[in-house]
Formats: C-alpha cells, structure tokens, sequence
C-alpha cells in the first residue's frame, strides 16, 4: 500500500512541476519582453533660438545612464510649438542635460521627479528651470520605441529620404510620400529615427524624382547601416560597417638565442601590411618568458623574428581578431593557439 | 696571435653563411637534387611541386621559401655551399645578379624552339645586355578595377578624360571615384607611358623624354588632387576594399581580397590619354626561374631537364587555374578554363601595352629620385620644372656614384 501510495505521490509531483518546467523555459523571453516594456515618461524642453537639432542626455542617481553615448537620444519637435521639443526616457531618470549642436551647447545637470514627466525651460546661458506645469496645451506625442535607420547613398542624392510601413498591414510611418528626411551626419552617412514597428523602408533620393529609390526593403527592428549603391543595389548591416576592428593581443615566446624579437603582420592575399619595413615592430618582454604587442585586429599572417631580422618563422596563418599565442620552437616550428598556453 | 684571429675570423664568416643558406644546392648535393630559393605563396609554389612531380620525377627538388631572397642572394649568391642552385623571382634584379657574375644565361640551357611560344613581353623582361637570364613563367601588370555597384557599365572610362568628369562628379562625402598609389614610382609610370616618356632607358638614362615626363605630372595632378594625400598602398587598398573608392589601379594581388570583401568586381581596358591617344602603361613583373652559375656548369642535364618541364604549357595553365598567374606561355590562353577567367584574360590583354620594368642595376635609384620627385609635385605643391631639375642631377649623381 506504502508502495502505491509513494507511487502516487512522485506522479502528482511530476505532473506539478510539468508546467513549471515550461514556464522556467519561457521566463527568458518574458524578461527580454519586460525589458522592452520599461516605463517611459516624457521629457519636454523649451529651448532657445540658436539651439539646433536639440538632445537629451539623462541618468539616474546611481549613476545609470539612460542612454549609451553623449549627447543622448535626438528630441523630437512638438507639431506646431516653436522651440519646443520632447523626448521620452525610462522612468528611473533623476537628472537630465539638455544639449544641442552636436553637444557643443548644454545646460547644467537638472534634477528631474523619476517617473514623472517634466517640463524644461532653457535660458540662453546654460540655466534652466524645471517645473511640473505643462508649457503648453498641446498634447505630447504617445511613446513610441524608435529605431535609428543610417544611409549611404549615391553622391547624386543631394536630400534623401526614408519611407517606412508595417507590413502586411499597411501602417504607413509618415504622412505623405517620400516621409522623413534624413539629416546629413559624419562620414557620408544620413540619419533618421523610425518607428519600431515598421518593417519595410523605401530609401529615396531627391525627392524621389526618376526613380531614385531602392526596392522595398525588409528590415529588422534594430538600429541599421542600409548603403545604396549607384545601380540602386543595396547592403543592410545591424553593426556600424565603419566601426574600426580592434587591435588584438600577439603573444610570443621564442628560443634564447633569439635576440630582441619582432612582428611582421600583414593581410593576406592582398599583402596589406601592418608595419611600415621589415622585420617590423619590436615585441616588448614580460613576465614568464613571455614577448607581446599589439596589431591591427584584421592582420591574418604573422612573421616572428629575431636578430635583426636574420632569423625568422616562416609565414603563419592567424584568425582575423583573435588574441594569440605562439610558441616558436625553431625557425622551421612554431605552434599557434587563442588560448594562453 | 695573428693566425688564431684568422681561423677565428674564418670559423665566423662561415658559421654566418651557413645561417643565411639554410638547405643549399652547391657542390654538397647530389647532381640530380635541386634547391630553388623563392618568395611565393604557397598555392603557387604548390602548383609547381604538383606538376614537377608528373613531369620530372627523377629529380629531387626542394622549394625554400626566402623573405628577403635578394639580400640573401647578395650575400651568398658566389658561393655555391650556401646558394641555392635556382630561383624564381621578378625579373627586374636580373641586371643587378648578371653584374655581379652569379647568373648562368640559360640560351643553352633550354632548346630554342620552347621559347618560341613566349609573350615577346615576357623575354624582353628576362633578357639583358642582350642575354636571356630567366626562363619566364608568369606576369604580373597592374589592372584597372572598379565597383561594378557604383561605376555603372556606361560610366566604365575609356579615356583619361572620361576618368577626371567621373571623379569630378563621384568624389565627396568620404569617398573618392578613383584611387591609385599616386605619388609612387611603380604606379605613376603608367602615366609616365602614357606620355609616351619613361624613367630610365636600357642604356641607363634617366628621364630621356624630359617633356613628356613633366607633360605626364601636370596632368595627372589634376587627378591627384581628387584622390587622398595619403597614399600608402595601405590607404588606397582599403578605400577600395571598404567601397570608399569607386575605382582603382591595383595588383592582380587584390582580386582575391576584393571578391572576399563582397566587392562587384569589373575589369576594365586602362584608360587612354586624350592628348596622346596612348593608353596607361603599367609596368609589368614577370616571375620566371633563374640559374645560378655552379648548377649551370656542375648540374646541367638535371637544370635542363628541369627547365624543359618548366618551358612546357601544362604548368603555365596550373598556375593559372591554382592562383590567377598570367602565363607567359601563350599557348597556355587556348585552355578552356583559363580563356574563361577574367582576371588572367584582362592580363594578357594588358601584356600588350604593358611595359617590363628595367632589370638594369640603374634602375634601383630612379625609385627613390622618381618617388622624391613624386612627393615634391603631388604631395609638396613644388613647381614641376625645378623639381624635374632637381630629380635628374640626383639620378645622374647617384648613377655616376654607382659606377
């Protein structure tokens, strides 16, 4: 009976823990979905004649910013408000800095209620007043998650623009044909904001006149690099294309008599090099009879030698990016790895 | 005392020598075993072993591969206990090794009619003072190659003229509608032949054609001045490869880089120059094998059997189809597979205008007094008739110096 009954009992246990196994399995996703659900308040600023293409930079207390990089999230105009300007920021903001041409001009630190909206006016020196009334009576635009959409276009495009729309429902993200008009930023590239929500762009040049666009393209909901190439082509990246790689780290250890050590790198098949003349730069020594120096991250062949150059490996093929460790044996045996001996 | 610091002296010079040979041909190898110094990737070096294999088994041929094969060649190339009995090289050191007495000429190394299937190029480029010193294998030129996405087919240049408009309306925002390494010796040639002038002559004058040599640097300064100030092979190579640059005059090195980084890659005939009606005219390389003297005269039958295997097509299309080489052979273009790519084809296209660079000794220093003369007008702003002046008394100087 004793039997049956435990029997039992590891069934009905089993069959509890069914569904919190599933649930286990799901809290992931609902955290990602209650990440992008944090609370948004508003953030309005009155700014002065003079201060263009107004941001916002905002963080809390504890010194949590709500934005990566200065000078912050680009505020938007308020339809038909001079000067007035908004932006939203997550609920846990204490302290904004309201700043404008390309971060050159700013206020002061202005302490703000977390979770409440606040209305900025800022003065032509670097003061400004913050208060719970609002500046106006127009009504502030809901939240809507954006996403920043950059393009490299023909050199024939003097304006360009970007229509956006949810598919397959047709929500169209601006008003009227050929929608937002991107603002020319560093290196070649134009910028605007979009909503989340859209999936398809169309980017456009000059108006859109003789067909000047690309095809309908289908993007993810992730800041993006679109370039449009001259025969209206067109590549879609998610990380900055321009983002420069990254030095890595060559470790290296050679026999005794190889006397103060270099590094001779390069880009195959292309013969990019990254020192000026052979036999390249010297390795500094440290601790454990251990040589380093830093090289460009995209080098994929590396030479080390030794004695003036008299004495060297033969040509060794590296991975792009990745720190390393040779252990050179001989001049004909040298042993490569990404991961410290 | 004297004579201990003799041996002593002695014992180093050879200990060093044995340093820089590494595995040498000479008197210590037998007459059937080879050693061929070169500075080849391996996928051509591959090629060569593959086919050596089939076509001349009985020899024992080993490939050691040198960074800095002249300098070592300088220093060991008349001893044969250290020297390797061949190498494969560009041919433009050929002056400079035949002065020095360590080249076997290879007429009668090789039968007659092999060569005859040659480019006429290629033997110009391995022939000095009247003397064949390379059995040539392959070429290299510089190409004209373009961003097939932003050059479109009717914007593709065919004079020089047609290039400036083109770089005049493409060139801002950060990139450039053509990019060369404009203000170096090896690249500014082109424009150099274009003018129908050059930099050195086989006698060993430097800038015969004086006109047309400041006639080519105030032309090509208008299109300099489209082009960045930097002009490392660096910067130029990655404007490219990052399609900054829609277009460029560039190695067959580049192509694989090129296609790796997603580039649309077009080749196109080099532009001709509208004053002239002559087109660009890169220099060209030509990679051929090389015989030292002592395996000429200690290991002949084995380096005329090896250059036999060597002269004949099917290596020549190995090399091709392994890794893009322009044959010199011209009956290696008949092949299928090679007559299909495009990169070998717009090659052998080139040879035609192509011109090989000087192998004389002479031509060592009109590198860096033409490069000088380069920085000064390109890169300086110097007016071009003083710096001509200035570059031709230091050529004449340094040539004077050398003999």
């Amino acid at each position: 009976m004793k039997k049956t009954v435990a029997v039992f009992l590891a069934l009905v246990m089993c069959l509890t823990l069914l569904p919190l196994t599933a649930l286990a399995a799901e809290a992931p996703a609902e955290e990602a979905e209650e990440a992008e659900q944090v609370e948004m308040v508003a953030i309005v600023a009155k700014v002065p004649a003079g201060w263009e293409d107004p941001c916002l930079w905002a963080w809390a207390d504890d010194g949590t910013n709500a934005f990566e990089a200065w000078p912050g999230e680009e505020m938007d105009p308020m339809e038909g408000e001079e000067g007035l300007y908004y932006c939203y920021v997550p609920a846990f903001v204490q302290n904004v800095i309201v700043n404008a041409n390309k971060g050159t001009m700013q206020t002061d630190a202005i302490a703000v209620e977390a979770g409440e909206t606040a209305w900025i006016t800022v003065e032509q020196t670097i003061t400004a007043e913050t208060s719970a009334e609002a500046l106006t009576e127009t009504e502030i635009p809901e939240y809507v998650k954006k996403i920043k959409v950059h393009a490299y276009v023909p050199l024939a495009w003097e304006s360009v623009n970007l229509w956006a729309w949810a598919d397959p429902d047709g929500t169209n993200a601006f008003d009227t044909w050929p929608g937002l008009a991107l603002k020319e930023e560093d290196r070649g590239w134009f910028t605007g904001k979009i909503p989340a929500w859209a999936n398809r762009i169309i980017v456009s040049g000059n108006e859109g006149e003789d067909d000047e666009k690309t095809e309908d393209v289908t993007i993810e909901p992730e800041e993006l690099w679109i370039t449009v190439y001259n025969d209206l082509t067109y590549d879609v990246a998610y990380e900055d294309p321009d983002k420069a790689v990254e030095d890595v780290t060559v470790h290296a250890q050679v026999p005794e008599d190889w006397a103060d050590p270099c590094c001779w790198a390069w880009s195959a098949p292309d013969g990019t090099n990254a020192f000026d003349a052979w036999p390249g730069e010297a390795l500094t020594a440290e601790d454990g009879g251990w040589y380093t120096i830093q090289v460009p991250g995209w080098i994929n062949s590396v030479i080390i030698n030794a004695n003036e150059g008299s004495v060297q490996t033969s040509d060794l093929a590296v991975e792009p990016g990745s720190e390393l460790w040779i252990t050179v044996t001989d001049a004909e045996n040298a042993q490569v790895a990404y991961e410290a001996p | 005392m004297k004579r201990c610091l003799s041996i002593l002296l002695a014992l180093a010079m050879l200990l060093a020598l044995a340093a820089c040979g590494g595995e040498s041909g000479g008197d210590a190898a037998g007459a059937d075993e080879l050693v061929i110094w070169h500075d080849k990737e391996d996928a051509v070096i591959q090629a060569l072993q593959d086919y050596l294999a089939q076509a001349a088994p009985e020899l024992k041929i080993t490939f050691e591969k040198k960074t800095s094969l002249t300098d070592s060649l300088k220093l060991v190339g008349n001893d044969p206990s250290a020297a390797p009995d061949l190498f494969i090289f560009a041919h433009d050191k050929i002056g400079v090794f035949a002065e020095m007495g360590i080249l076997s000429p290879i007429g009668g190394l090789v039968d007659a009619a092999a060569l005859e299937d040659m480019l006429p190029m290629t033997l110009d480029a391995a022939t000095y003072k009247d003397t064949l010193y390379q059995l040539p294998l392959y070429f290299e030129t510089l190409l004209f190659m373009y961003n097939q996405r932003y050059m479109l087919p009717d914007s593709v240049p065919a004079t020089t003229g047609e290039l400036l408009s083109y770089m005049q309306a493409n060139t801002g925002r950060g990139r450039y509608g053509f990019v060369e390494q404009h203000s170096t010796a090896y690249y500014s040639a082109a424009w150099i032949h274009g003018f129908g002038g050059s930099i050195i002559d086989e006698n060993g004058t430097p800038f015969p054609d004086a006109g047309a040599v400041k006639d080519a640097l105030a032309y090509h300064l208008k299109f300099v001045r489209l082009m960045p100030g930097e002009t490392e092979y660096n910067t130029v190579n990655t404007l490219f490869l990052e399609g900054k640059a829609d277009a460029t005059i560039g190695g067959p090195w580049m192509v694989p880089s090129a296609r790796e980084a997603g580039i649309k890659l077009g080749i196109a005939p080099m532009p001709t120059v509208d004053a002239t009606g002559m087109p660009l005219a890169p220099y060209s390389g030509v990679q051929g094998i090389h015989v030292l003297k002592f395996a000429a005269e200690n290991k002949t039958e084995a380096v005329k059997e090896l250059l036999a295997a060597l002269a004949d097509p099917a290596i020549g299309v190995s090399l091709a189809l392994a890794s893009g080489c322009a044959p010199a052979n011209e009956k290696c273009y008949d092949d299928p597979q090679v007559a299909e790519d495009e990169l070998v084809q717009a090659m052998r296209a080139t040879a035609e205008i192509a011109v090989p660079m000087p192998n004389i000794p002479e031509m060592d220093v009109m590198w860096t007094v033409t490069g000088n003369l380069l920085t000064d007008v390109n890169l300086s702003g110097k007016d071009i008739d003083a710096s001509f002046d200035a570059a031709l008394a230091q050529a004449n100087d340094l040539i004077s110096a050398m003999k």
